[in-house]
């Protein structure tokens, strides 16, 4: 099934589909290792929900939602 | 006025002059960002910091 | 000389690295035309000297942001014999994203592999021989934390920087390895250096590479009209970036072997983490901790044990003599520590130091020049207007240092970023992103740092809005302001509390930032925030070392500023006092008469609306003079108070029993300008609120323009400093004195919300956030 990192639970992974958006935060978000089949894991979420702290190769990364938006990720039932 | 007095204008007028010179050599040259608060350690905390995230 | 040059992400280690090897030969300056720190230095033990050139922290070679772009025309143009490559060994993957993009330049390079010590404390480890055979290029082990590994690090780099060496690209099992080595050919042709890296740029769609070769972006559309792929169709610049990682993936990340699942670990800071970031105990925690870090050094009573147990006073043990002076020298030390009530750290630091050290210093000294045969002027300068100045300036340090401590552990924890990703959400609300949040708590230390540390914020408007708030929250400098006011109003009026007046005026800062902010991000400072998307660095105990460092460094400062800067200002100021217009000495009584009383007695009229102008008679102008002092340090204001003082006392023959204004903080110089000006307490509240908000330091105002880089927005905002801080001040005064002012105030205010309100409506027509 296929999701958006915006609307996953904490705790939730899956593996990293596709990856919309801008130029620049595309280009962005492939830097920091947000490419299509790396896993991804959502550690925690800030008050209100906003901004994420995922679980990227090893390390912690923190994006908004809407930035999150942008990125598509399979999850698996 | 006796010697005292005139170490005391002579050094006061050296202080004076020279901050005021300071200052304007510090503003020709173009000053690097780390000559104020001279946490040298802090600067380049401020950079590793600064550059956590770019555009 | 020969030049190696040190690449890496943020936060691998490179600063610690870099400061390993260069030590005291550090230079910090500034690459041209950017607001990027340039860091050199000479590493000198190799067999030859070698230049270090630190390499600003980047995740990759794109050109999208001022620190990629000097990092790569670096390495093209200046072409260092060597690149140094610090890899996080801790946080491999993405860190070799970078190595990949290096090894695609024609420059001999080594891999430093940090952090080890940290991996295999987690039970992981790592083949760095296998990496080395993959990579191609030597792979070095080392700490630089722990200092290891350094020598032979420096040693295979200097091998490796007389051997040519060329460029490889993990891309050559892609599917645009035709394309790579086509362009690759006709760059060669064009006789261009480095033909690989730029080749692969120019794929990339690079805009740097595009504007240089646009000849042969031809042969690149081509190749794209018979080319597509499932998942990036024809945007190379993403198929590039990951052919990068799966490259990676498959190739060098099992070169770390893992005990266990790194995810399911819960590492210390991920503990640390659910707590401190809790969903709705964080920012309570947060607050918490801000409110200890001012009760730890300002409180007089610290945790509140002299109230709760009502703790007799040294007067009711019987340890003063009648004047109310300690009865002996134990006494003495005991009252840095005790009187009623434990005092906090921050104050019985302060005490030791103003009571015992610098009280004792100054007071002896000042004997020896009494007691000598210099004329009277002479001494009058020296006691007055040096001493009493220096030392109000100086007693000022420990308080400084100690805030300054507790928010450099703030920091250096990496706390900071942790409130800054809470507070993300509701700062955007205000119109800037949680970022925005470090360079203002910074600007509790000192401004300059703070204004710096705007640079992480990418969008100019901004930045530009973060930068005009940080005066606004005071720094270590105008401190004395505060304390040397708020306890004059408790000493003199015996009223209120000097903690919660201090408390309160930090706050009126802090709540006319916040105002600010929402009134320049809705009007000419309009604009996006910056993307968020951030590394979140492991929590780490400061250390100590580091932390002892910082504070001698700004012991250094404070000295070196207190000698030269604050000297010289009260020296011309005591001349300016003691001479009248046609250069006639005067005596303290005649300072009426003084050069600077006329000059400024010109300009206190501006001031009366905030309480401080012409209303305060005759001697009014020292107010004027005192603010003008502070444009230079914030710490002249009370210098500037502290130096004349006496001269007022004689002058308007107040009755003030032994003045002693060097100590109590510039308490008593402060008491002295209330009683010879009548000055009301709305007006003193207006006084220091005013200083707090207005145009900061030459130090920080000249950060601010190098920072803005924009003369229409520097001009801007010294006029933004100047309006807030008068319009801060006229309401403090008129309100506290006439309540029902507040009325027009509330109209007024009112008024331009609407105004704002109608503007924008009227321009965006579309709402503003696209997303």
């Amino acid at each position: 099934m296929e999701k958006t990192l915006n609307n996953f639970s904490v705790g939730e992974e899956g593996m990293v589909k596709r990856v919309s958006g801008e130029r620049r935060i595309k280009r962005r978000l492939f830097d920091m290792g947000i490419t299509p089949g790396a896993i991804v894991y959502l550690r925690k979420k800030a008050p209100l929900g906003d901004p994420l702290e995922v679980t990227i190769r090893g390390y912690e990364l923190t994006l908004r939602k809407n930035e999150a938006e942008n990125i598509t990720v399979e999850v698996e039932e | 006025m006796g010697a005292p007095e005139i170490v005391l204008i002579v050094v006061c007028s050296i202080v004076v002059i020279g901050v005021i010179v300071a200052a304007i050599i510090r503003k020709k040259k173009g000053k690097s960002s780390c000559q104020y608060c001279s946490n040298c350690s802090g600067c380049s905390k401020c950079q590793s910091e600064s550059t956590k995230t770019k555009k | 000389m020969k030049k190696f040059a040190l690449a890496g992400n943020p936060n691998s280690g490179k600063t610690t690295l870099f400061n390993l090897l260069t030590g005291s030969t550090a230079h910090v300056g500034n690459w041209p035309g950017v607001t990027v720190d340039k860091k050199d230095g000479v590493y000198k033990k190799c067999a030859e000297n070698v230049a270090i050139i630190d390499l600003p922290g980047i995740y990759s070679l794109s050109p999208y942001t001022p620190e990629e772009v000097i990092a790569r025309n670096y390495i093209i143009d200046e072409k260092p014999e060597c690149i140094i490559n610090i890899v996080d060994a801790t946080n491999l993957e993405r860190n070799l994203y970078l190595t990949t993009q290096l090894l695609e330049i024609d420059t001999p390079m080594v891999v430093a592999l940090n952090m080890i010590d940290a991996v295999e404390k987690a039970g992981d480890t790592i083949n760095s021989e296998e990496l080395e055979e993959k990579l191609g290029v030597p792979v070095v082990r080392i700490s630089a934390l722990k200092n290891t590994g350094i020598k032979e690090l420096m040693d295979k780099a200097y091998e490796v920087s007389s051997k040519p060496r060329e460029a490889k690209t993990v891309l050559l099992k892609s599917a645009i390895r035709t394309l790579i080595d086509d362009v690759k050919s006709a760059l060669i042709e064009q006789n261009v250096s480095n033909p690989l890296f730029h080749a692969i740029k120019l794929i990339e769609n690079d805009e740097i590479e595009v504007g240089m070769h646009k000849d042969l972006v031809k042969i690149i559309d081509d190749f794209k009209q018979g080319f597509n792929d499932d998942i990036f169709g024809t945007d190379f610049e993403a198929l590039v970036a990951d052919g990068r990682y799966k490259y990676i993936s498959k190739y060098f990340a099992p070169v770390v072997s893992s005990k266990k699942e790194s995810k399911e670990k819960l590492t210390k800071s991920d503990k640390a983490d659910k707590v401190l970031t809790h969903k709705i105990f964080g920012i309570p925690i947060f607050l918490v901790i801000l409110f200890a870090v001012f009760h730890l050094t300002f409180s007089e009573d610290f945790l509140f044990l002299g109230k709760i147990f009502s703790l007799p006073t040294l007067e009711e043990l019987g340890l003063l003599t009648e004047e109310g002076e300690p009865l002996n020298y134990g006494v003495r030390v005991l009252a840095c520590l005790y009187d009623g009530a434990l005092f906090s750290p921050g104050v019985i630091v302060n005490n030791i130091w103003n009571d015992l050290l610098v009280g004792e210093l100054f007071g002896w000294l000042g004997g020896l020049v009494e007691a000598s045969n210099m004329e009277p002027w002479a001494i009058g300068l020296i006691n007055s207007g040096i001493f009493d100045g220096i030392s109000a300036v100086l007693s000022f340090l420990p308080p400084i240092l100690v805030l300054f401590l507790f928010f450099s552990i703030l920091e250096d924890s990496g706390y900071m970023a942790r409130i800054a990703f809470i507070l993300d959400r509701a700062f955007r609300k205000f119109g800037l992103s949680g970022r925005a949040f470090i360079p203002m708590i910074m600007g509790f230390g000192c401004s300059v740092p703070a204004m710096i540390n705007t640079r992480t914020l990418a969008d100019e408007n901004e930045k530009t809005a973060t930068i005009r708030v940080i005066p606004f929250f005071s720094c270590g400098a105008k401190l004395p302001i505060l304390t040397a006011v708020a306890g004059a109003i408790v000493a003199y009026f015996g009223l209120g509390n000097a903690d919660l007046i201090t408390y309160g005026m930090y706050l009126i800062g802090i709540v006319t930032a916040i105002v600010s902010v929402l009134l320049l991000r809705s009007t000419t400072l309009k604009g996006e925030t910056a993307p968020f998307i951030m590394e979140l660095p492991a929590y780490h105990a400061p250390q100590f070392k580091n932390l002892m460092a910082h504070l001698w460094d700004k012991v250094k400062h404070f000295i070196k500023k207190a000698f030269t800067i604050i000297l010289a200002s009260t020296i011309v100021i005591w001349v300016l006092t003691h001479f009248s217009m046609s250069w006639k000495f005067l005596a303290d009584e005649e300072i009426n008469q003084s050069i600077l009383a006329g000059l400024s007695s010109l300009v206190q009229p501006i001031f009366t609306p905030l309480g401080f102008g012409s209303q305060l008679g005759q001697y009014g102008w020292v107010f004027v003079v005192a603010v003008i002092a502070g444009l230079i340090a914030k710490e002249n204001v009370i210098a500037t108070f502290a130096t004349i003082a006496s001269c007022l006392i004689t002058s308007a023959n107040l009755d003030f029993g032994s003045l002693d204004v060097m100590a109590e903080n510039g308490i008593d110089a402060v008491q002295a300008m209330i009683m010879s000006t009548r000055i009301t307490i709305p007006a003193l509240i207006s006084f220091i609120a005013f200083n707090m908000t207005t145009i900061p330091c030459f130090a920080a105002v000249a950060t601010a323009k190098g920072e803005l880089q924009n003369s229409k927005r520097y001009k801007g905002t010294l006029l933004f400093w100047l309006l807030s801080s008068y319009i801060v001040g006229a309401m403090i005064y008129t309100i506290g004195s006439w309540w029902w002012t507040l009325f027009i105030w509330l109209v007024a205010i009112a008024l331009v919300v609407v105004f704002i309100l109608i503007k924008n409506k009227k321009i965006n027509l579309k709402p503003r956030r696209a997303k």
